[in-house]
C-alpha cells in the first residue's frame, strides 16, 4: 500500500509539472477543418469515425472555437448538431474551469440574433447564465415572440407570474392585459390552458380552437375492413380518388362521405362516439385547407390508433401503432403547403383489441408554423 | 506534452480504479443483479450524501471507479438528453454533457425519456434514451461518438416510451429496440459507434432488457412476448430460440447455465451448451415476478410480485422457502443481491436491505427516501447508489 501511495504522489507531481508547460491552442484553420468534418456527419453513423477524431481538437481550443462552432450550427443537420454541441460544451467547460470566464458579449450577441439556430441559442444562453445570472432579467422579458420555444416559455412564465401578482394587488384590468399579452406568444398546450383558465376566471373567454389552429370539421367515410390489421396496408377507394358524392363498398355496408366536427377545445374528433364503435375498421377523413401562400408547416397530430397522413396525395407520415396512449401534439409532421387549396387525407385504423383501454377511435389535428404558432386557413 | 500527461493520467486512473468496485450496467456487471464481489452497506445506516438533480430520469446509476453516472432529460418535450458524472466520494458533479433528441420523446408520465440505464466497458460510457438516441463518452466527458437511431429508424418507437437498457459484451453494445411498427436489435462497436450487426425482431412493444449469459462463449439473451432468443453478440447471429411466450416488461435472469424467464410465473431453461437449444427444467405459476426482474443467489430465486411480496424459492425446483411483505407495495426497481443481502427500493421510496443468510429473510435495514424510485440501484465499495427524478443518493453503513 505504501508503494501505491508513493507511486500515486510521484505521478501527481509529474502531472503538475506537465500542466505548467503551456499548451498551444488550436489554430483558426484547424478549427475550420474540424468543424467541416463535424458537419459531414449524417444518418446511420456516416462520418462518425472522422468526427470522433476531429472532436479531440476542441479539448485544447479557446474562445475562437466557440465563435466558430456557434456559427456552424446554422449549417448543421440533426446528427451533426450533436457533434457541434459536444464541441461547444467541451470548450466552454474547459474555459470556465480554467479561468471562470466565458466570452459573454459574443454569447449574448449570438443569442439575440434570432436568425441563429433556436436550440443553439438556448444552450449559449444557459452557459451565459453561469457567468452572467443577470442575463435572465435582461433578455427573457423581450422574448415573448422568439423563434425558440424555450425562450418563449420562459417569457410567458414571467408574464403569468406578473399577472397573478397583479391579481393579488387587486389590479384586475392590468392582470387581464398581462394574461392576454402572454397568450399572444403561447404555443404550448400547457401554458395556453393555464392562461385561458386565468382569463376565464376574469370573465374573458378564449377561442382555444382558433388559438391552437385546430382543424375542426372534416368529411369522413368508412368503415373499411381492418380485421387482423389488413386495412393498414390495403388501398381503399379514398386513397385512389376523392369524390365526396360517391358511395363505396365498405366493411359492412355501402359507405358514403359524411361530416364530422368537434367543438372540443383540443379538437378531438371522436369517431367511436360520433360515427360508430367500429372494431377492425379503417376510416378516411379529408380536409381542404386553403393556404394564403406557399409555406412550410408542421402538422401536429394525436391519436391512439394506427394512421397515415397524405397532403396533396403525397404520404407524409404514418405509424402502425395501436393504443399506446395519445396526447396533444403527439406527432409533429413537417409538410409543405402550396398557395390555395391543400387536401389533407387522414387514414385512421382501429384494431380488434377488447380491453377497456383499447376502445378509443379518435384523432386531433392542428397546423402550425415552425415556432408552434397556429397557421389558420383563409376563407 | 499532452500525450505524456494522458499516459500518466491513464496509469494513475488504472491504479485508482482498481481499488474501487464497478457496477457497469443495468443489474450489475453481469446484468443478473447478483454478485459476491462487492462490499455492501448491509444496514443502510446513513445517507453519505444526496444531490438535488435539476433534470429527471427513471434510469439507474452505474459506477466506474470513483465516478457514478446517471442519465436524465430536461425541456418541456424532454428532448434535451443529459449524462452526468459525479464523484463517488463527494457527490460533486465531475462533468455533465447534453445532446438533443432526434427521435420521438413522448412517453408515459410515470417514466421519462431517460429511462434506459447507461452501460460501461470500464473505459467508456454509452447512454441511450427512450428516443433511441445513443451517445458514447470517455470517462472524462469527451464525446466519442453519437448515433441517432431514433431518426435512422423512426418507426421503432412506442408512444408510451422505450425503456430497454443496453448490455456490453466483447466490445459490442447490444440494444433491443422493439415496438409494433418496427423492431430490431443492434450491435454497435463501443470504440467507433459503427453498426456491427442489426437483426429484425418480433414486432411487439417491448420494455424488457437484454441479459448476458456468461460461458465459454458469452451469449446475449433477448426477451420478448414471443419467447426468448440467444444471440452471438459479435455477429448478431441467432444461436437458438426457446419458448413461444415471454414478458415484454420483466427481464430474464441468467445464473450459471440456467435462464429464469418471468412468464406465467417462472420458467427455467437449462443451457447445456451455448449452441444447443435449452431444455425446460421446471416451471411454476405461483412465483411470479411483476415489473421487478427476478434475481438468483446461492441456489435460490427471489421474486417480487405486484403487491411487494418478496418470495424465496429453490432455484432447483421452484419450491417456495419463505415470503416477506415489503411494506409500501409495488417495486418497479429490480432487486440486487450481494454479500447475503438483497436490496430493493419500492415506488414509494423506501430502500430495504433483507438478510438472506437465515432460514427466513429478515429486513435488517431501511432508508425512507420518500420519492418515487423506479431505477435499479448500483452497489460499489460498501455503498449503494440510487436515484429518483429529483435526487441521487449514496447510502452507506
Amino acid at each position: 500500500m505504501k508503494q501505491f501511495f508513493f507511486l500515486k504522489n510521484l505521478l501527481t507531481v509529474l502531472i503538475l509539472i506537465g500542466l505548467l508547460i503551456p499548451e498551444e491552442s488550436a489554430h483558426a484553420d484547424q478549427i475550420d477543418d474540424a468543424i467541416q468534418i463535424l458537419l459531414k456527419v449524417k444518418a446511420n453513423g456516416e462520418g462518425n469515425s472522422e468526427a470522433g477524431k476531429a472532436l479531440k481538437l476542441f479539448q485544447n481550443a479557446d474562445q475562437l472555437a466557440i465563435t466558430k462552432v456557434l456559427k456552424a450550427f446554422n449549417q448543421s443537420n440533426d446528427y451533426s448538431a450533436n457533434y457541434l454541441l459536444a464541441a461547444f460544451e467541451t470548450v466552454a467547460d474547459n474555459m470556465l474551469k480554467k479561468s471562470g470566464k466565458l466570452p459573454q458579449k459574443m454569447l449574448e450577441h449570438f443569442i439575440l440574433e434570432t436568425g441563429n439556430m433556436p436550440r443553439a441559442r438556448r444552450v449559449a444562453y444557459e452557459w451565459l447564465l453561469k457567468v452572467d445570472p443577470g442575463a435572465e432579467t435582461r433578455m427573457i422579458p423581450n422574448m415573448l415572440k422568439d423563434p425558440s420555444p424555450e425562450f418563449r416559455r420562459d417569457s410567458i412564465e414571467l408574464l403569468i407570474k406578473q399577472g397573478k401578482k397583479e391579481l393579488t394587488q387587486d389590479k384586475k384590468e392590468k392582470a387581464i392585459a398581462t394574461f392576454q399579452k402572454s397568450l399572444t406568444g403561447a404555443v404550448d398546450e400547457d401554458q395556453i390552458s393555464k392562461i385561458s383558465k386565468q382569463l376565464k376566471k376574469l370573465g374573458i373567454e378564449t377561442n382555444l380552437q382558433k388559438h391552437f389552429g385546430i382543424l375542426a370539421s372534416w368529411k369522413i367515410i368508412g368503415p373499411f375492413e381492418n380485421r387482423e390489421g389488413v386495412g393498414y396496408q390495403a388501398v381503399y377507394a379514398p386513397e385512389k380518388e376523392i369524390d365526396l358524392s360517391k358511395t363505396y363498398d365498405g366493411k359492412e355496408m355501402q359507405v358514403k362521405w359524411q361530416t364530422i366536427s368537434t367543438e372540443d377545445d383540443h379538437g378531438i374528433l371522436n369517431i367511436a362516439k360520433d360515427i360508430g364503435k367500429y372494431k377492425g375498421a379503417v376510416m378516411y377523413a379529408v380536409y381542404e385547407f386553403k393556404s394564403s401562400q406557399s409555406q412550410d408547416v408542421i402538422i401536429k397530430f394525436g391519436t391512439p390508433n394506427a394512421w397515415k397522413i397524405r397532403v396533396n396525395d403525397e404520404l407524409i407520415s404514418s405509424l402502425e401503432e395501436y393504443h399506446r396512449g395519445t396526447s396533444f401534439d403527439q406527432h409533429k409532421i413537417p409538410a409543405k403547403f402550396k398557395a390555395g387549396t391543400n387536401r389533407i387525407l387522414v387514414k385512421i385504423c382501429q384494431n380488434e383489441q377488447k380491453q377497456d383501454w383499447a376502445q378509443q377511435f379518435q384523432f386531433q389535428i392542428r397546423v402550425c408554423d415552425q415556432t408552434g404558432t397556429a397557421v389558420l386557413a383563409v376563407k | 506534452m499532452k500525450i505524456f500527461i494522458l499516459i500518466i493520467l491513464s496509469v494513475l486512473f488504472t491504479i485508482t480504479n482498481s481499488q474501487a468496485e464497478n457496477w457497469l450496467q443495468f443489474r450489475g456487471s453481469n446484468s443478473n443483479g447478483s454478485t459476491n464481489e462487492i462490499e455492501i452497506p448491509s444496514k443502510l445506516k446513513q445517507i453519505a450524501w444526496s444531490v438535488k438533480l435539476d433534470s429527471k430520469g427513471a434510469s439507474g446509476p452505474i459506477v466506474v471507479g470513483n465516478k457514478v453516472f446517471i442519465t436524465s432529460c430536461t425541456g418541456f418535450l424532454q428532448d434535451r438528453l443529459h449524462i452526468v458524472c459525479f464523484n463517488t466520494e463527494s457527490g460533486k458533479i465531475d462533468w455533465e454533457r447534453q445532446f438533443w433528441a432526434t427521435g420521438k420523446t413522448g412517453c408515459h408520465e410515470k417514466i421519462s425519456v431517460a429511462t434506459p440505464t447507461p452501460a460501461s466497458d470500464g473505459e467508456r460510457i454509452v447512454a441511450s434514451y427512450s428516443s433511441n438516441d445513443v451517445a458514447c463518452f470517455d470517462l472524462e466527458g469527451n464525446l466519442l461518438w453519437y448515433r441517432g437511431l431514433g431518426k435512422d429508424f423512426p418507426d421503432a418507437s412506442n408512444s408510451l416510451g422505450m425503456s430497454s437498457s443496453p448490455v456490453i459484451v466483447e466490445g459490442i453494445a447490444v440494444f433491443q429496440v422493439e415496438a409494433e411498427p418496427d423492431a430490431y436489435a443492434i450491435g454497435l462497436d463501443m470504440k467507433t459507434g459503427k453498426t456491427v450487426w442489426k437483426i429484425e425482431r418480433p414486432r411487439h412493444a417491448n420494455w424488457a432488457s437484454p441479459s448476458i449469459m456468461r460461458g465459454e462463449q458469452d451469449l446475449v439473451i433477448l426477451p420478448s412476448l414471443k419467447g426468448i432468443a440467444a444471440i452471438d453478440p459479435r455477429t448478431g447471429y441467432t444461436v437458438w430460440k426457446s419458448l413461444d411466450s415471454g414478458s415484454s416488461v420483466t427481464s430474464v435472469t441468467t445464473w450459471n447455465n440456467h435462464i429464469f424467464v418471468p412468464v406465467d410465473g417462472i420458467k427455467v431453461l437449462n443451457v447445456s451448451a451455448p449452441s444447443t437449444t435449452p431444455e425446460l427444467l421446471w416451471e411454476k405459476g405461483n412465483i411470479s415476478a411483476s415489473t421487478a426482474s427476478p434475481v438468483v443467489y446461492e441456489n435460490k430465486i427471489y421474486t417480487i410480485n405486484g403487491a411487494g411480496v418478496l418470495k424465496s424459492s429453490s432455484a432447483e425446483n421452484g419450491k417456495i422457502n419463505w415470503q416477506l411483505r415489503l411494506s409500501g407495495g409495488r417495486c418497479s426497481s429490480s432487486p440486487i443481491i450481494a454479500g447475503d443481502h438483497l436490496f430493493v427500493a419500492n415506488e414509494k421510496g423506501t430502500l430495504f436491505s433483507v438478510d438472506l443468510s437465515g432460514k427466513k429473510g429478515k429486513i435488517v435495514g431501511t432508508q425512507k427516501l420518500d420519492e418515487m424510485i423506479l431505477g435499479t440501484p448500483a452497489l460499489s465499495s460498501g455503498a449503494i447508489y440510487l436515484r429518483s427524478n429529483d435526487h441521487l443518493w449514496k447510502i452507506t453503513n
